[in-house]
């Protein structure tokens, strides 16, 4: 890591926030259109690392936060962990049942 | 050196940034769920890269241990307990697919506005540290943020159990 | 003991209390509590009455309703001539009616119920009396009518008695209502109802016309409702379907004597309205007449002495319209005597032959000796025979009915000889002659003759409180009620004696006619006469003209209400509910199951809520 900055860094605030909302935007298309149940599981951790990009950009940019982004996305990450090991074991009791993970025919709710 | 570093890096991020748009993309447009799997890995891969040139050395290397070490693997567990018998196109209708596009799109349109419009304290980075941040990291989580950090491990825990008793046989 | 006069009215309320919680077990006792409650009220009416007498006056007012920063209403009782006056008429014949009824109700079935109502009328009545606010006045006035649609519904298992108490009810309520708007009118006029504070305003020019006039006509409308007037008077006939202690109590002395009571309440307000006077006077000598000569043609005795019973009332309005508001009061009193009297008498007689229709008596004064005496000199005390007591008060009216205008006091007198000859021929038809009837002879229970011979005392001697001869001691007392201009009546010598001469008048009439116990010299009469007879005979078709404005106009209401109903309120109901039903089996395909499509309209959300909050961002510079 370099300890002074180059006169011509180029990596901006804005920079890191449109790879972050790009991600997520990518993301979300994937969980709106996947069929797969654990395909829209991994669209969401696309999702989520967007916002994680989103975190760690700001603990970059904004000064008197002391890594705080960073801690946040940490948290993130955490949350992440625990709901793909949730989403995957309701997924697989789901295919237990229904012998589908199939989310447009996992429509019990329907009115 | 013909590239000044500062151009490097930047190539890095611009680099790294499509690549793991390009893992999103691929991601969706696979047609196997386990193609869907390495796609997935390749973003979080880059994702990791962009921390380390965004100075979160530390939390790359979580990323790559707990999402790529972790989380990946406990979905190739789930694709195996699921076994994917039939091979649809995995992309539902047209019109699902197209609106969620929209407002995908919509969305980024939205925040790259914002982004844009908005008036920020100021362009460029902060000064790095010589030294690693793990040390910070865990000096803040342990003060400032040790309620927080304590409530996360209790939603692990509930979260593992809850993983247990849901997917449990009778 | 008048600092404390409530315990006239709690003592029967203590009495109906314990009926209704418990002794109603016990129909023996449930008698006797009624019995003594009333017993304790007239003990201590009579204790007031005396210390009235002495010249004691109490008012206590206690808050009731304390409105912060708004009108007070204050409930509290008065004791003065008045009331010391009505306590003792209501207290003493609701007592002999009580001991009465407990022979003449002997082994009903609802006779620990019957007793309850009338320990609960006897209070309200009471209270009704020493209330000093209009307001509390309106409140046992309610009572008194409640008490007497239960009553008259004593046997509500039969239809006749069942609709003559809704009848009672719902006409009274007429006359109620104008009396509610007339309380709330003199309220928003005065802001008090205190029947002093008013009186005081009256006098002293507070309350003036036209305010005053609409006021206190309002009030007398409840006081006709109560008191049968016409044109409300129709419910009073159809109210003997109730047993005939009740008939005697509260629809011959007391209640219906409250509207009596009420514009001699209100009489100094009253006073200061020629109009309302002229109003009042009207329409008692009309009602006085007008039911005189229903009393005339019908058969069953009862409702010979309800019409009766109306046509004195009018009588006493008449007094009191024409000034005398003493003469009227002391016609009330009498009346109440010898009017319960009467009833008691006809019940007795009932009580013998098991019917109310005097052309199946007959010859009757051989198996009720006692009730054929009773009932001649109650007869003549209302027939205005002297010495007797109707002979007294029935002579101040008219001399004061005389001083206001001819045609008040020809009615009056034509009213006299009518009551004469109604009341003899119901008297000849029942006691002379030999029975039409199958009468066989059971002996009477004590308890129904004593209460006979023990309202005769007051009906000969009670005149005597306001003879001119001895001052008019009755007249004193009241004096000072009101300004009080034709309060002392003096005693005109030639009115006296025209009424005692169209009294024995009628008397000889009904004894030609009547006196041999046979009909046909009526029938002949009867016949000559056949239309007049049908349209008094049918009571003047009021009811029927009632019956018809009831069956045209509140049913078209009722019909154009049902149409409202069913149209426009149904439809709106309806409506709503299709609306739902429809939006419901719309919005359900929403509902499709589909997580993806709940997620998509989530961040479609999202992505709208983000626009509403940039767009005014992107575009603030611009603008």
């Amino acid at each position: 890591m370099p300890s002074e900055l180059p006169p011509l860094y180029p990596i901006g605030l804005q920079h890191g926030l449109v790879l972050g909302a790009a991600l997520f935007a990518v993301g979300m298309a994937g969980a709106l259109t996947k069929r797969n149940a654990i395909a829209i599981l991994m669209a969401i951790e696309v999702m989520l690392n967007g916002v994680m990009v989103t975190f760690v950009t700001f603990a970059r940019h904004i000064p008197g936060i002391d890594l705080g982004g960073q801690i946040f996305a940490m948290f993130v990450l955490t949350v992440a962990a625990a709901e793909a090991a949730v989403g995957v074991a309701i997924i697989i009791t789901v295919y237990r049942l229904r012998r589908t993970i199939s989310v447009d025919q996992a429509d019990t709710l329907r009115g | 050196m013909l590239i000044p570093e500062g151009a490097l890096i930047a190539v890095t991020f611009y680099v790294l940034g499509v690549l793991a748009i390009a893992g999103g993309v691929g991601l969706i447009l696979a047609r196997r769920i386990f193609h869907s799997a390495l796609f997935l890995v390749l973003t979080l891969v880059s994702v990791a890269g962009v921390f380390v040139i965004l100075g979160a050395d530390f939390l790359a290397a979580v990323q790559v241990l707990v999402y790529v070490g972790a989380i990946t693997v406990l979905l190739l567990f789930g694709i195996m307990l699921t076994p994917q018998t039939v091979q649809l196109p995995d992309i539902a209708s047209p019109g699902q697919a197209i609106s969620g596009a929209l407002v995908a799109a919509a969305l980024f349109v939205v925040t790259v506005a914002v982004v844009a419009t908005t008036a920020w304290p100021r362009a460029a980075p902060l000064p790095l540290a010589d030294q690693p941040t793990t040390n910070t990291i865990a000096f803040n989580l342990f003060n400032t943020y040790v309620l927080p950090f304590e409530i996360a491990s209790i939603l692990l825990l509930v979260a593992m159990i809850g993983a247990i008793v849901i997917a449990r046989e009778e | 003991m008048s600092q404390v006069a409530w315990i006239i009215p709690a003592a029967p309320l203590v009495a109906f209390l314990a009926i209704a919680f418990g002794a109603r077990r016990s129909p023996v006792a449930s008698g006797w509590l009624t019995i003594l409650g009333v017993l304790v009220a007239t003990v201590v009416s009579f204790v007031v009455l005396g210390e009235a007498l002495a010249g004691v006056r109490v008012d206590q007012t206690y808050a009731w309703l304390p409105v912060p920063s708004g009108p007070a209403f204050p409930l509290g009782f008065q004791v003065d001539p008045l009331t010391a006056t009505m306590l003792i008429v209501v207290s003493t014949v609701s007592l002999l009616v009580q001991i009465y009824s407990v022979g003449y109700m002997h082994g009903d079935a609802g006779y620990a119920r019957y007793f309850g109502f009338m320990a609960l009328f006897t209070m309200s009545m009471l209270g009704l009396v020493l209330a000093n606010n209009l307001l509390a006045i309106y409140i046992f006035w309610e009572l008194v009518g409640l008490c007497s649609y239960l009553l008259i519904g004593h046997w509500h298992e039969r239809p006749e008695a069942a609709q003559a108490a809704k009848k009672a009810f719902i006409v009274t309520r007429l006359g109620d209502f104008g009396f509610l708007v007339g309380i709330v009118f003199l309220f928003a006029q005065t802001g008090t109802l205190q029947v002093s504070a008013l009186a005081n305003l009256a006098a002293s020019g507070g309350l003036v016309d036209p305010a005053l006039t609409v006021g206190i006509l309002l009030v007398f409308a409840g006081a006709v409702g109560k008191s049968a007037q016409f044109p409300l008077h129709v419910w009073l006939p159809d109210a003997m379907e109730g047993p005939t202690p009740v008939s005697a109590l509260i629809h011959a002395a007391t209640m219906v004597a409250a509207g009596v009571y009420l514009m001699a309440r209100t009489f100094p307000i009253l006073e200061h309205s020629p109009t309302a006077l002229t109003v009042v006077a009207t329409v008692g000598a009309f009602t006085a007449l007008f039911m005189a000569t229903m009393g005339l043609v019908s058969t069953d005795i009862k409702r010979v002495l309800a019409y009766s019973t109306a046509s004195q009332l009018g009588y006493m309005m008449l007094g009191i319209g024409a000034g005398a508001m003493a003469a009227g009061m002391f016609h009330l009193v009498n009346h109440a005597f010898f009017k319960a009297l009467l009833f008691l008498c006809a019940g007795s007689i009932i009580h013998l032959v098991n019917t109310n229709d005097l052309f199946e008596m007959g010859g009757l004064r051989r198996w009720r000796p006692v009730t054929f005496v009773a009932m001649t000199v109650a007869a003549l005390s209302l027939a205005g025979i002297p010495p007797l007591s109707g002979f007294w008060s029935k002579d101040e009216i008219l001399g004061a009915a005389a001083g206001v205008h001819p045609v008040l006091y020809l009615a009056a007198l034509v009213t006299g000889f009518l009551t004469a000859f109604y009341m003899f021929r119901a008297v000849f038809l029942a006691f002379a002659g030999t029975s039409r009837g199958d009468a066989h002879a059971h002996a009477e229970p004590a308890s129904m003759t004593i209460p006979l011979l023990a309202l005769l005392v007051p009906t000969v001697v009670s005149g005597f409180w306001g003879a001119p001869f001895l001052g008019n001691p009755f007249g004193a007392f009241l004096e000072g009620y009101g300004e009080g201009h034709g309060l002392a009546a003096t005693f005109h010598f030639d009115v006296a004696a025209l009424s005692t001469l169209l009294g024995v008048g009628g008397v000889l009439l009904a004894w030609a006619m009547y006196g041999g116990g046979n009909l046909h010299r009526g029938r002949a009469v009867a016949a000559r006469v056949r239309p007049l007879y049908e349209i008094v005979a049918n009571r003047y078709y009021v009811d029927h003209v009632y019956n018809w404005v009831a069956g045209r106009l509140v049913l078209g209401i009722a019909w154009l209400a049902s149409q409202f109903d069913q149209t426009v309120v149904d439809g709106v109901v309806n409506g709503i509910g299709t609306v739902g039903v429809a939006s419901g089996a719309t919005l359900r395909r929403v509902q499709s199951g589909q997580v993806q499509l709940y997620a998509w309209v989530l961040f479609a959300g999202v992505v709208a809520i983000a626009v509403a909050l940039v767009l005014p961002m992107l575009t603030g510079g611009r603008v």
